[in-house]
């Protein structure tokens, strides 16, 4: 197992703190995610997945409980806030609400400016970004922001916060809205830059499809508690728990589920269509050419 | 009944740089359906949409809505009111401080009399199982819940069609799955015709009909079903492919042959067991 690059020790975190209205809605969580890992935190709606998400780059300092980010704790005052910022980098849900520069390279520009990128790099920097998200700069460098679709918009916002060589990424709910296509681009451009770039990954997601093509690992969170975190196989092999708690199965899930309850006899720790095929194929290719024979 | 007739449309026509996102598009649409509009960003579905109650009207061509052309500005009021519009981001729809207040919105800029607003938006809370929540402040409502109460909002105007623009795309899975339900709900009682964007196949399948757009054209227009048989052009236009007609096309490739019409999961069980 590899070193923790963040460590978690019994937080929790309270909204309306010393008001009548006070909520806890994380009550006491510790983990750690691992130096390259890709780690996908699933929940059903208000289990805390946002709220928590904002810790990993100082947005909450926690009041109870411990963070400790490749090797700072946030509620350390001597922590540089800025290069925590820098080395963490988060892509909100919408990319609205993180665009607001006219052009796509101003927009990209805005970053490196504040971290006192030296003028002569920008230009160069906003490019190898723009590549590495594989948009084309000649075509986008230029392009005024709100002429791009929802896609195009969210890797505009992963650029530029690329540009600013970021060690961790936090990703909430990055495909939700994408068309097919833009998911399978934005999914592959994560890919690529993990096996490019070794970078950790902690993102959030409503999809389970995405869930079974991205992650190494997985956190159930359920009411501001971890439920479980685990690989993979290991979570969606419990499928009435996972439904308990008001979450769904990936689509490969629910149909090995359908086959082997018609007594077909796949593996039920299949989670993607590639295991799906292979199981399938080594069942029946002997009885397709049985029946060639006869 | 909704007529299109050889519809074109371009943004920015006057400009140096214009957009044609339609391009002759002849549809029509009865009462009761329950259509389904499928397509790439940008392929002009929401377009399409906007001019269904003239948020857009037609650069060339024509767009009757019971027989009342939208390119009219007069006709406005009487186009708004046959047709509702439900957005994917229900912030964006919502305005008022109480669920209940919100919901009345609509119907009181219509000039309703107040009985029968009361009446609708009765109906209407209870139609999107919103009684518990008809005091609350919308803010406070998961973003599932935020959803419901704007279709609630579109019904209480009483409006015979309703578009849906990717209504449940910025969803978690069970929000998807219960503001997927409630349209169904309404689509069975047949009492408003259902026009609905989306990209999830899944929900795609459960409509009369689809209508599959690419470049600002109508490509396909036929019974889901049909569609979904249509690997190759639903890949070339980066569609997605659902599960069953994938996991088949990978078998047939490996000389296991599953006919291309096969396409709910008991029809392909049924299938295999026949091997």
């Amino acid at each position: 197992m590899s070193k923790a690059i963040i460590k978690v020790e019994n937080l929790f975190h309270s909204y309306m703190q010393g008001t009548p209205f006070e909520k806890e809605v994380l009550h006491g969580l510790s983990f750690e995610v691992y130096h390259g890992e890709k780690l996908a935190i699933v929940g059903p709606t208000q289990s805390g997945k946002s709220t928590l998400l904002q810790y990993f780059n100082a947005i909450f300092i926690p009041k109870k409980g411990r963070v400790i980010v490749d090797e700072q704790d946030t509620k350390d005052s001597r922590l540089n806030l800025k290069e925590l910022r820098r080395k963490v980098a988060m892509l909100f849900q919408h990319p609205d609400s993180q665009l607001f520069k006219e052009t796509v390279a101003d927009d990209i520009a805005f970053g490196l400016k504040n971290m006192n990128f030296p003028e002569e790099v920008i230009e160069i920097t906003i490019k190898k970004a723009l590549a590495t998200v594989s948009l084309d700069s000649n075509e986008f460098f230029y392009r005024y922001i709100f002429s791009l679709s929802g896609g195009e918009k969210k890797k505009v916002a992963i650029a530029g916060i690329l540009a600013l060589d970021p060690e961790i990424l936090i990703l909430d709910d990055p495909t939700a809205g994408l068309d097919p296509k833009g998911r399978v681009d934005f999914l592959n451009s994560i890919k690529f830059l993990h096996d490019k770039l070794g970078l950790t990954t902690i993102f959030v997601s409503s999809n389970m499809n995405d869930v079974v093509e991205l992650a190494d690992r997985v956190m159930i969170l359920v009411d501001g508690k971890i439920e479980m975190i685990d690989i993979p196989e290991n979570i969606f092999i419990k499928r009435e728990k996972l439904l308990s708690y008001g979450l769904t199965l990936p689509s490969v899930v629910e149909l090995v589920d359908e086959l082997i309850k018609s007594g077909i006899n796949v593996d039920e720790k299949i989670i993607n269509i590639d295991q799906l095929e292979e199981s399938l194929f080594e069942i029946f290719k002997n009885k397709n050419s049985e029946k060639e024979i006869d | 009944m909704i007529k299109i007739n050889d519809l074109y449309f371009t943004y920015y026509p006057e400009s140096e740089n214009p957009q044609k996102a339609l391009t002759a598009v002849s549809l029509s649409i009865k009462e009761g359906e329950f259509v389904s509009i499928i397509g790439q960003n940008g392929s002009g579905k929401t377009t399409l949409a906007k001019h269904l109650n003239a948020i857009l009207t037609p650069t060339k061509g024509s767009v009757l809505i019971d027989g009342i052309n939208t390119r009219n500005k007069e006709n406005l009021w009487d186009v708004r009111k046959k047709v509702g519009m439900v957005f994917q981001n229900p912030e964006n729809q919502i305005i008022c401080s109480t669920v209940r207040s919100d919901i009345s919105f609509g119907p009181e800029n219509l000039g309703i009399n107040r009985v029968e607003i009361e009446n609708r938006v009765d109906k209407s809370i209870e139609l999107m199982g919103l009684s518990k929540y008809q005091d609350y402040p919308p803010h406070m409502l998961s973003i599932g819940l935020k959803q419901k109460v704007t279709i609630a909002g579109v019904l209480a105007m009483g409006t015979k069609y309703i578009i849906f623009d990717e209504p449940t795309s910025m969803l978690d899975s069970l929000g998807k799955k219960e503001v997927f339900e409630v349209i169904l709900n309404l689509r069975k009682k047949r009492e408003v015709t259902i026009i609905y964007i989306t990209h999830l196949m899944e929900e795609v399948l459960k409509s009369d009909r689809t209508i599959v757009m690419s470049e600002g054209k109508i490509v396909l227009d036929d019974s889901p079903k049909k569609i979904f048989s249509k690997l190759k052009i639903l890949r070339s236009l980066s569609l997605d492919v659902p599960i069953i007609p994938d996991i088949s096309s990978r078998l047939n490739k490996r000389g296991i042959s599953i006919p291309s019409q096969i396409i709910t999961t008991q029809e392909f069980v049924n299938c295999l067991k026949q091997l």
